[in-house]
C-alpha cells in the first residue's frame, strides 16, 4: 500500500456557488454552467460533504439523521456521489483521514 | 384577516433582528394582504427574510403559499449566485492586470453580515476600484465583452469626480464599478484612501474575496440607506440595523470615519431611520442615541435634500457637488464637463445642448424656489 494512500473520500468542490432555499439547496458548479437542486436527504448529504468523507462515513452521518438500512444507504450513495462528481459539485480523492 | 401594510413590511424586513420591536401579526393574512406582501418582497429584494419567516413558522401559511414563497426565494437565490459567478469572472479579468478591488454591498453583506447568505438577495454586483484604476478596469472588462451602460460627460470625468460606472456583462447582468460610495456632494468628501486601509474577506468558490472592513461597510450601508432613494427602502435599512447590532461594530471608529468623511448627517439619518423602522431601543447601540440627538448643519441639510427630495435629479446632485470639489481648477473642469459634455453623452438623451441646459437649470432651481 502506498504511504499516505487511503480510501476514496468525497467532499464538496471548492468551485461551486450555492444557497439554501426553502426546500433544499441550489448549486452552481461555476466551471460547468448548470444549476441543480438538492432536496430531502440530498441536502443532508450536501451538509455532510462539507468535510471529506468516505462512502461509509457519509452513510453513517446520514443514518444518524434518517432511518434506513445501512447496506441500502451505502448502495444508494455511490451513484449519487458519482452523479455529483459528474456535475462538478463534488470531488473525490484517495487520501488519509483529514 | 387584513394586515396593516407598513407594519407588516417592517415586520418581515425585521425578521430575526435581535431587539427589534416589530413583530409579525398572528394568523393568516387575507389574499390581498398576501399578494401585496409577495409583490413587495420581490421588488424590495426581501424574499430571503420572507422565506425565513415562513420556514421559522413566524408567518402562518398554507402549503400553496409556502410553495409560492419557495419559488420566489429560489428565483432570487439563483439570481444571486449567477451574479456571484459574473463577479468572479470580472475579478479574473481585473486581478491579472494589477487592479485591486473590494466587493461592496449585497454580495459582501450577504456573506459577512447575515447568518446565512440566503437571507439577502441582490440585483447587481458592486465592485470598488481605486480612482486611478477606474479607466483601466473599464477597458479590461470591455475587452471581454462588457458594455458601458452610460457614457461619461468627458473622458476621465468619473475617475475624477464621479461615483463610478455601470457595465453590462455578456449575460446581461450589471456590474457597478465604483471609485467612491456615493455620487454628489457626500461622495466627494469621502477620504477614498480610508476604503483601502483595511479589509474583511470571505470565500466564494474557493476564492478569497476582499470587502470593506466592518465599520467602512457599515458606513456604506448608511450611505445607501440614507441617500439611495427618496423614500428609504427597508432592505438597506435592515443592513444598517444588522451591522449596528452585530458584536464587534466599533462605534468610535464609525464616528471617527464619519466625521473625517463629513457624512455625520448621512449616518445619523440612516441610523435614525433604521432604529425607527425596526423599533430598536436606544440602548441597543450608542449610535442610536447619538443619531437621535444629532442636529445637521444647514449646509448638510441642503445637501441631504438633493438626495431625499421627491423628484431628486442628477442635475441637482451634480450642482450640489460643486461645493465639495476642492480648488478652482477642479471646479472649472467639473463645470466644463457638465456644461459642455461630449456629443456621445448628449446624443439620445436630449434634443440638444440648449435643451439640456434648460432642463438642468430647472432641476437645480426647483428645490431652491420651493416655499
Amino acid at each position: 500500500m502506498t504511504p499516505g494512500a487511503g480510501p476514496r473520500r468525497y467532499v464538496r468542490s471548492e468551485r461551486v456557488l450555492w444557497r439554501r432555499t426553502v426546500d433544499g439547496v441550489v448549486v452552481l458548479p461555476i466551471d460547468h454552467g448548470d444549476y441543480f437542486d438538492l432536496t430531502g436527504t440530498g441536502v443532508a448529504l450536501w451538509e455532510v460533504l462539507a468535510m471529506p468523507r468516505t462512502v461509509d462515513e457519509a452513510a453513517a452521518e446520514l443514518l444518524s439523521r434518517f432511518d434506513g438500512a445501512p447496506e441500502a444507504v451505502v448502495a444508494d450513495l455511490a451513484p449519487v456521489l458519482e452523479d455529483l462528481i459528474r456535475r462538478g459539485a463534488v470531488t473525490a480523492g484517495d487520501g488519509p483521514e483529514p | 384577516m387584513s394586515w396593516p401594510w407598513p407594519e407588516l413590511a417592517r415586520a418581515v424586513a425585521g425578521h430575526g433582528l435581535p431587539q427589534a420591536g416589530v413583530a409579525l401579526p398572528v394568523g393568516a393574512p387575507d389574499d390581498p394582504a398576501w399578494d401585496q406582501l409577495c409583490r413587495w418582497a420581490v421588488a424590495q429584494r426581501l424574499s430571503g427574510l420572507l422565506a425565513a419567516a415562513v420556514v421559522d413558522g413566524a408567518l402562518d401559511v398554507d402549503d400553496d403559499r409556502r410553495a409560492q414563497v419557495a419559488r420566489m426565494h429560489r428565483s432570487a437565490m439563483v439570481g444571486a449566485i449567477a451574479l456571484e459567478r459574473a463577479m468572479l469572472r470580472a475579478v479574473d479579468v481585473l486581478v491579472p492586470v494589477g487592479i485591486d478591488y473590494r466587493v461592496l454591498k449585497g454580495t459582501a453583506v450577504a456573506h459577512l453580515d447575515y447568518a446565512d447568505p440566503s437571507l439577502r438577495s441582490y440585483g447587481d454586483v458592486d465592485l470598488l476600484v481605486r480612482s486611478e484604476d477606474l479607466d483601466a478596469a473599464i477597458a479590461a472588462l470591455e475587452g471581454v465583452g462588457h458594455v458601458r451602460r452610460f457614457p461619461e460627460p468627458r473622458p476621465g470625468f468619473q475617475r475624477r469626480f464621479g461615483k463610478g460606472n455601470c457595465l453590462v456583462t455578456p449575460e446581461k447582468m450589471e456590474i457597478d464599478l465604483h471609485r467612491s460610495l456615493a455620487m454628489g456632494p457626500f461622495g466627494l468628501t469621502i477620504v477614498l484612501d480610508d476604503l483601502w486601509a483595511r479589509r474583511s474577506t470571505f470565500v466564494l468558490a474557493g476564492v478569497e474575496v476582499p470587502a470593506l472592513a466592518l465599520e467602512e461597510r457599515f458606513l456604506h450601508a448608511c450611505i445607501h440607506a440614507a441617500l439611495g432613494d427618496p423614500i428609504p427602502r427597508l432592505s438597506p435599512l435592515r443592513d444598517v440595523a444588522q451591522m449596528l447590532l452585530a458584536p464587534g461594530l466599533d462605534g468610535e471608529k464609525v464616528r471617527e470615519l464619519s466625521a473625517t468623511w463629513r457624512i455625520d448627517a448621512v449616518v445619523a439619518r440612516a441610523v435614525g431611520l433604521a432604529g425607527g423602522a425596526f423599533e430598536l431601543p436606544s440602548g441597543a447601540h450608542p449610535l442610536l442615541e447619538w443619531a437621535r440627538r444629532f442636529e445637521p448643519a444647514a449646509r448638510d441639510r441642503r445637501s441631504l435634500r438633493v438626495y431625499t427630495d421627491p423628484g431628486q435629479t442628477y442635475a441637482a446632485k451634480s450642482f450640489a457637488a460643486l461645493r465639495a470639489i476642492p480648488g478652482i481648477a477642479s471646479k472649472v473642469a467639473y463645470l466644463r464637463a457638465l456644461l459642455f459634455p461630449a456629443r456621445s453623452y448628449v446624443a439620445g438623451r436630449h434634443a440638444g445642448r440648449l435643451r439640456r441646459w434648460g432642463r438642468g437649470l430647472a432641476q437645480v432651481l426647483r428645490p431652491r424656489l420651493r416655499p
